[in-house]
C-alpha cells in the first residue's frame, strides 16, 4: 500500500501572513504579464476612477493571498512530497479591489484532501482581508502529489 | 466607453488575446512573483526533472486570462470570480491564445451578472487552460 496524505489534517490552519500592496509592485505584476490597464498604472486616471486610486490586477492575489502556502509545503507534519507536487487548479473570488497602502492579512488552512487513482490532491483555502476587516479576496488552490504522497 | 450588460448575449466571445511566449517573460514573471521555482527559470534544471525545458508559471497564464477578461470589461473590479485548471504547461516558443464565451447571463438582488467559459490553448491546438469560468459583474 503506497502512503496517502492523512484526512485528518482537513482544518489545519496556519499561522497568517501579512502583505502591504505597493504602487510599483502591483504595476511590476501588471507589467509582467503585458497588462497595462490604466485602471493599474495611470495614477491620474485612478484618482479620477469611482476607485479614488489605482486598483491592484485581481491576479495579484497570486503574491499576497497564496503567501501562506509555503507554510504548507514545509509543514513538518503534514510532509508534502514536494516533487512530485503541482499546482493543479486555482480559484479566486474577487470580493473588493485591493489598492496601494492596503495591508493585507491572509489566513490559510487546509479544506479538502483525497485520493484519485494514483494522485493525491489537496486544496487550500486562503482568506484575505483588508486593514479594515473587509473580505478582499478568497482563494483556493488544488495541489496534486503524482504518484501519492 | 465599455461593454453593456443589454447588449451582451449568451454564446458571445470576447476578443482573443494571444501572446507568443520567451524565455526573458518567465525570469520577468518570477521576479515580479517572488516564484523563483527552478522549473521556470533554468532550463537544464526543467530538463533533469523530465519536463524538457522550462515552463510558464500556471498563476502567469491565469494573470493573462485575466486581463483577456478585463480588458474586454475596462473596469477590472468587475471581474469577481475566476477559477481554471492548470491542465497542460506552456513554454517558451508557444504561442498561447485566450479566450472567453458567455454562458449565462442573469440578474440578481440587483447585480447584473455574467458568467463565461474561459481557457487558453497553444499553437498545438492544446488546452493549456481548463475547466475555466469567470463572472463578472456590471454596474
Amino acid at each position: 500500500m503506497r502512503r496517502v496524505l492523512d484526512p485528518s489534517f482537513i482544518g489545519k490552519e496556519y499561522p497568517p501572513t501579512e502583505y502591504e500592496i505597493g504602487r510599483e509592485k502591483m504595476r511590476e505584476y501588471a507589467r509582467a504579464v503585458e497588462d497595462m490597464n490604466p485602471y493599474y498604472h495611470d495614477k491620474e486616471f485612478g484618482r479620477n476612477s469611482h476607485y479614488g486610486d489605482n486598483i491592484a490586477p485581481p491576479c495579484f492575489a497570486s503574491v499576497y493571498n497564496l503567501m501562506g502556502c509555503a507554510m504548507m509545503f514545509m509543514d513538518p507534519e503534514l510532509k508534502l512530497n514536494m516533487a512530485m507536487l503541482v499546482h493543479g487548479e486555482q480559484e479566486f473570488e474577487f470580493h473588493k479591489p485591493v489598492k496601494p497602502g492596503d495591508v493585507i492579512t491572509t489566513r490559510g488552512k487546509i479544506v479538502d484532501i483525497y485520493q484519485k487513482g494514483n494522485n493525491d490532491f489537496v486544496v487550500y483555502e486562503a482568506n484575505s482581508f483588508n486593514q479594515d476587516g473587509e473580505l478582499v479576496t478568497v482563494g483556493r488552490a488544488t495541489f496534486v502529489i503524482r504518484g501519492g504522497n | 466607453m465599455g461593454i453593456s450588460f443589454e447588449d451582451i448575449k449568451v454564446g458571445d466571445e470576447i476578443p482573443r488575446y494571444s501572446v507568443e511566449l520567451n524565455q526573458m517573460m518567465l525570469w520577468i514573471y518570477a521576479g515580479a512573483s517572488g516564484d523563483f521555482n527552478l522549473i521556470h527559470v533554468d532550463k537544464e534544471f526543467g530538463e533533469k526533472v523530465g519536463l524538457g525545458g522550462t515552463i510558464a508559471h500556471g498563476l502567469s497564464s491565469m494573470a493573462r486570462l485575466s486581463k483577456t477578461i478585463t480588458d474586454w470589461v475596462e473596469d477590472p473590479g468587475a471581474l469577481k470570480r475566476l477559477a481554471v485548471r492548470f491542465a497542460a504547461p506552456a513554454r517558451p516558443g508557444d504561442t498561447i491564445t485566450f479566450w472567453g464565451r458567455v454562458v449565462e447571463k442573469k440578474e440578481e438582488e440587483g447585480k447584473k451578472i455574467i458568467v463565461l467559459d474561459v481557457g487558453a490553448e497553444n499553437q498545438d491546438g492544446v488546452q493549456v487552460l481548463t475547466r475555466g469560468s469567470a463572472q463578472v459583474e456590471l454596474t
